[in-house]
């Protein structure tokens, strides 16, 4: 009887335009999201590569400064070439391997950092914001939007009437004469229209995925991990709608209504939660304090050097000690780097606290789960741009303390010494670091779905 | 039977369903919380401003003693004046940087963007009174107007009304009044609590024209729902059941309201990508030392130095030419930094266009755009504050390499100017721009929703008379 309902349903929607029409709908408007996703990736790449080739061609010819100077010997070259005051570091947050699929924060924050010792760890963000803000403000049709915005309308465009056109021809009586409950005919039904729908997705989801090649395999799997357990949930909910109301015009206003409140409005309210309780320490408060260091660092350069040198007057032996220029500058971007910690601290913790209360939020809308779950998929999620601008500022400490005493007291370092400096690399969360991060809320939304399911019999069964 | 009957019959009918009256509530709820967000967030930015604002005062007056070209390096900062209809839609406030440096040699972007702190939810949407009424008012309308003539039809009421001596066109009317005045019913309300929260508690950056600007709001806004009356209506009218109407209308919502304006913005950038940053720094660069790379250059201003001092080496000149190259950098940089950013305007008209372009698709785009500018909250108003930024950054870095050349004397590079130098620094003047300065931009819009509601209305006219003529003939 079940094999009848799904050929007879299958059937159905063969000769329904509307129905095709939204099967169609779903694969090309999946398919643009991929491909979307997949040219930004490209852009994205291109600019980092870009990056990357600029700060190490200038260090090439630092280098290459260098090596001739050790060489001759004799000839010094010009005070400030190969000093290593001004050795630079490129960091890059380069795309994971389904960034493609979620492009998340990552085209709104700081992907390129110039680690150097010249630098202060606002001035080490490389220049960033030409994007047009119109353009940003409205996102991106990637894919983590389709599956988690899109998807669950055409779900309930395709499933709604999935019993209801039976009420209201007065066909039901006729069908529940056969020996198969309500329940178990809404269920064929139900999962026969969003199975195809789901088929769809999931193919344009596994042709996204292979964009990314074997490095997206393990991602890929997480992915649609969260994919089904999202998807589950929604058709659990339209199953569980669909079991109480009897009109399909009712059906389909309590499904969007639900998709408003589940996508739309509790993600706004929660976002508004988060800002009111944990209200981030201004930036501009933060850019104020840094400004003041630096304004102070250079006033009292010279005393703040005499007071180093006289606790190692083994430094003040160096070359070129009449100019300090480099000198000051590591002076200053150590004073903003101690000055600034206070407010540093403060919007770490900020972001700490509100991640954490996100981290309970997000079970009010499954929306949030997904959302989330994709982005961290994707290693485009807050947690990851933050532990880069962290890692970021860690690479410049370490470079500082490699390079301190050679800047201090004015000397060149060795190119076998250059050629030891450490290059930073930031590395994406391993993928049992990301499963362990959403598990729980993937089990949450499984759970949920089958409370849905259980609800949905026993109201058939009344 | 004339249009004021089917008017009354319909608020009646309205007044006597609990849901509709559970509806109006549940949205005036939402908007009453979104004005409160709106208004925090606005007087909260402000505040910050304000203070950053001062504070910069304060730490360019505390520098001591300083070198003024040395001085210009260290630089202050132009900070963005929040408007305070940005309370109503915040635009694309939160993705516009709020500072700008105006340092000596470049023109840089504004930084800072609020977005970048809201974290995982920054790509939800933010909750305001235009969020509601663009998004929720239009789900409300249909909500309230899907049955208008399916409805009828299918309770057999429709032929019931035109054998009462109802005409297609009185019935029109009728609909389209009761449609109007279920609008107005939740729309004055909504327009009093915006207009108390504007007035009353909001202490964002004052708008001279706010007056006007609320009346554009109210036309804008009064337009669109009009359009998603009408189409309600056409579609209710084209439709022989609620439920049909009830899916075509929910589906054009999704379509028009959700998926256009994202897909109309992710069709923009993949057509015309962001300018690349990596490009934009080496070209930045390249300006910064175009001048010191460009002997000509430096050999035609010398000549002209030599000429205006009338000596005929630069070191019998009574001022320091350093001093004169310094402003030559500037005067060299200036037109460039016009050129590129021009070009990087040109860029975002391009995906503007591309975005207008999609307006065919949704009157949705066209009502964001029209309602951010009229808040005072989108690009063309950022635009105005960079381009204002950049004319302060211009008079002050010059200001400050003059003070060098006629006072630093011949060896500039040992001057040190003081107090007295930096109080004479004006502070950028953070007001906002009058809305007649982006007026053709916003009267396209306004166009573009005009001829929606142009067709939406024919379309529903249409719409109205043909189910009216075909229960006639039934």
């Amino acid at each position: 009887m079940r094999q009848a309902l799904v050929k007879l349903e299958l059937l159905r929607l063969r000769k329904s335009p509307v129905a095709l029409a939204v099967l169609l709908f779903t694969l090309l408007a999946s398919l643009y999201a991929v491909w979307s996703g997949v040219i930004w990736r490209e852009h994205h790449s291109a600019i980092l590569s870009q990056h990357e080739a600029r700060v190490d061609a200038a260090m090439e010819k630092w280098r290459q400064t260098l090596i001739a100077f050790e060489k001759d010997g004799v000839k010094p070259p010009p005070f400030f070439d190969a000093r290593p005051g001004a050795i630079e570091k490129s960091m890059a947050l380069g795309a994971a391997p389904l960034s493609h699929l979620a492009i998340g924060n990552t085209e709104l924050l700081p992907t390129r950092l110039n680690v150097s010792p010249a630098r202060d760890h606002i001035t080490m963000v490389e220049l960033y914001g030409f994007e047009n803000p119109t353009v940003l403000a409205h996102g991106r049709f990637d894919l983590s939007f389709f599956l988690v915005f899109v998807l669950p309308l055409l779900l309930i465009g395709l499933s709604f009437d999935v019993i209801a056109t039976d009420r209201t021809r007065g066909t039901l009586h006729l069908l529940l004469s056969y020996p198969v409950s309500l329940g178990k005919i809404i269920a064929a039904r139900l999962l026969t229209r969003t199975g195809l729908l789901l088929l769809l997705a999931g193919l344009s989801t596994c042709i996204g995925i292979a964009f990314s090649g074997s490095a997206g395999l393990v991602p890929g799997a997480l992915w649609l991990l969260v994919f089904l357990a999202y998807s589950l949930f929604w058709v659990s909910a339209i199953f569980f709608v669909v079991s109480f109301v009897k009109r399909s015009e009712v059906a389909v206003g309590s499904l969007v209504s639900l998709w408003v409140l589940v996508t739309l409005a509790l993600p706004a309210l929660a976002n508004s939660a988060a800002e009111g309780l944990y209200p981030q320490p201004s930036k501009l408060a933060y850019l104020s304090d840094a400004r003041t260091a630096k304004n102070e660092a250079w006033k009292h350069k010279d005393a703040l050097t005499r007071q180093f040198l006289d606790d190692h007057p083994e430094l003040s032996v160096g070359q070129g000690m009449e100019n300090e220029y480099f000198r000051a500058m590591y002076f200053t971007n150590k004073m903003v780097l101690e000055k600034t910690a206070p407010i540093v601290a403060a919007l770490d913790d900020s972001n700490r606290r509100r991640s954490e209360l996100l981290d309970t939020l997000q079970f009010v809308s499954p929306a949030i789960i997904a959302q989330r779950a994709f982005f961290r998929v994707a290693g485009s999620d807050f947690d990851t741009t933050q532990r880069f601008t962290r890692e970021g500022i860690d690479a410049l400490s370490a470079l500082n303390n490699e390079l301190e005493t050679a800047i201090l007291s004015s000397t060149r370092i060795s190119v076998e010494e250059y050629h030891k400096l450490p290059d930073f690399k930031f590395e994406h969360a391993r993928s049992n670091s990301v499963l362990a991060d959403i598990l729980f809320p993937v089990l949450f939304l499984l759970i949920t779905s089958v409370f849905l399911v259980i609800f949905g019999f026993a109201g058939n069964r009344k | 039977m004339s249009a004021a009957v089917i008017v009354s019959k319909e608020a009646l009918v309205s007044r006597r369903n609990s849901k509709v009256i559970a509806l109006y509530l549940s949205v005036v709820f939402v908007m009453l919380a979104a004005i409160a967000v709106g208004v925090n967030r606005t007087n909260n930015f402000e505040a910050e401003r304000a203070a950053a604002a001062q504070r910069d005062r304060d730490i360019w007056n505390d520098q001591g003693p300083r070198n003024a070209h040395k001085a210009a390096h260290f630089a202050r900062y132009a900070f963005k004046p929040i408007p305070t209809l940005s309370s109503f839609d915040p635009g694309s406030i939160d993705y516009a940087g709020q500072a700008v440096w105006l340092v000596a040699h470049v023109q840089n972007p504004a930084e800072f963007r609020y977005a970048e702190g809201q974290g995982d939810l920054a790509r939800f949407v933010t909750l305001s009174p235009a969020w509601v009424m663009q998004y929720i008012v239009p789900l409300v309308l249909i909500l309230l107007l899907f049955g208008a003539y399916a409805g009828e039809r299918e309770d057999g009421t429709l032929r019931q009304a035109m054998t009462h001596g109802a005409a297609p066109g009185v019935l029109f009317r009728g609909k389209l009044a009761s449609a109007s005045l279920s609008l107005l019913s939740l729309l004055l309300p909504i327009s009093l609590f915006v207009l108390v929260a504007v007035f009353v508690f909001d202490k964002g950056a004052s708008q001279s024209d706010l007056s006007l600007r609320l009346v554009g709001l109210f036309f804008t806004y009064g337009v669109y729902f009009a359009i998603y009356a009408l189409l309600a209506i056409g579609v209710s009218a084209l439709c022989s059941s609620r439920r049909t109407a009830a899916i075509c209308l929910f589906v054009m919502w999704c379509m028009m309201t959700v998926l256009a304006p994202r897909f109309a913005a992710d069709v923009a950038v993949t057509a015309t990508p962001h300018p690349n940053g990596v490009d934009a720094l080496k070209t930045i660069q390249d300006i910064r030392f175009g001048y010191m790379n460009n002997p000509e250059a430096q050999e035609q201003r010398k000549a002209e130095f030599l000429e205006r001092y009338g000596v005929t080496k630069v070191e019998d000149a009574p001022v320091d030419f350093r001093s004169d190259f310094l402003l030559a950098t500037e005067e060299y940089g200036n037109p460039l930094f016009d050129e590129y950013y021009a070009k990087i305007a040109d860029r975002y008209h391009a995906q503007e266009r591309s975005m207008q372009l999609l307006s065919v698709f949704s009157p949705t785009i066209p009502t964001i755009n029209l309602s951010s500018g009229l808040a005072g909250a989108d690009r063309y108003h950022h635009a105005d504050f960079i381009a204002g930024a950049e004319e302060n950054r211009r008079v002050t870095i010059r200001q400050l390499n003059e003070d060098l050349l006629y006072k630093g004397g011949k060896n500039a590079i040992l001057y040190e100017s003081d107090i007295n130098l930096w109080r004479t620094i004006r502070d950028y003047p953070a007001t906002m721009p009058s809305l007649g300065e982006f007026f053709p931009q916003y009267l396209k819009m306004f166009g573009i929703l005009l001829l929606w509601a142009g067709a939406a209305f024919l379309f529903a006219r249409w719409a109205a008379y043909r189910a009216c003529n075909l229960e006639a003939v039934k």
